[in-house]
């Protein structure tokens, strides 16, 4: 008895509790923030063929922008991953 | 509990390591004064003394210990947070220039293709006018709602 008594003593150790340590959430970068622009239609009183190309020029940067976003999101979304990887 | 943060850790570990060793040397002396006749009948009282004094400071290395490698492991997680969220914000930074530059590329370029096309304007719509279903079915494909006459 008297020996298991010494064994216990032995084993005895505080508890230990979850660590109080908490990561903050990464800011969006404010570019990425804003949604993408619609597409513009074109006015319908504007019959000439520029104004068609004016517009699609128009429509294209818009696609392109948020074809660059999409991708700036993606590379935003990897880095800030493997950044929370690095400390878990 | 939280009194104890306002002593130094070392005096801590003092105290307990005394106990520990008070606790073995009460434990062992109350044994051997049991041969001793006179001394004899306070072997128990020894053990008993000594056994708890050397139960509270073993539980109190052991909650000590917990404590000092929780607290050492706070400090690590913390100093990591600190580096991955300074990483975070660089990262930010640098997906921000990337994007407004690529930004500013698009629209340098479109403005350029636009002003070609004024300039250009006469001899571009020199033989082409759009008729109304030319720009019916061009906005169909832009806009959400179909418009009359591509219903």
């Amino acid at each position: 008895m008297r020996q298991l008594l010494l064994i216990s003593v032995l084993l005895l150790t505080g508890c230990a509790t979850a660590i109080p340590v908490k990561m903050s959430f990464p800011q969006l970068p404010e570019a990425l923030a804003k949604p993408c622009d619609r597409l513009l239609p074109l006015d319908p009183s504007k019959k000439q063929l520029t104004d068609l190309l004016e517009n699609t020029v128009d429509n294209y940067a818009k696609a392109k922008e948020c074809y660059a976003k999409n991708q700036a999101w993606q590379e935003w979304y990897a880095t800030q991953k493997q950044i929370y990887e690095e400390v878990k | 509990m939280w009194l104890l943060h306002f002593i130094p850790d070392a005096l801590i570990v003092y105290v307990i390591n005394m106990s520990i060793l008070a606790g073995v040397a009460i434990t062992i002396a109350g044994t051997f004064l049991g041969f001793i006749p006179f001394i004899s009948r306070y072997k128990s009282i020894l053990h008993l003394v000594g056994v708890t004094i050397l139960v509270l400071g073993v539980y109190c290395k052991g909650v000590f210990s917990t404590d000092a490698a929780m607290r050492e492991e706070v400090r690590a997680l913390e100093a990591k947070i600190a580096v991955a969220e300074k990483k975070a914000q660089e990262a930010n930074t640098q997906v921000q220039t990337k994007i407004v530059t690529k930004i500013v590329k698009i629209q340098d370029k479109s403005n350029t293709a636009k002003e070609t096309l004024r300039r250009k304007k006469d001899t571009i719509n020199a033989e082409c006018n759009l008729s109304d279903d030319a720009i019916n079915a061009y906005n169909f494909s832009i806009t959400k709602t179909p418009t009359a006459e591509t219903k």
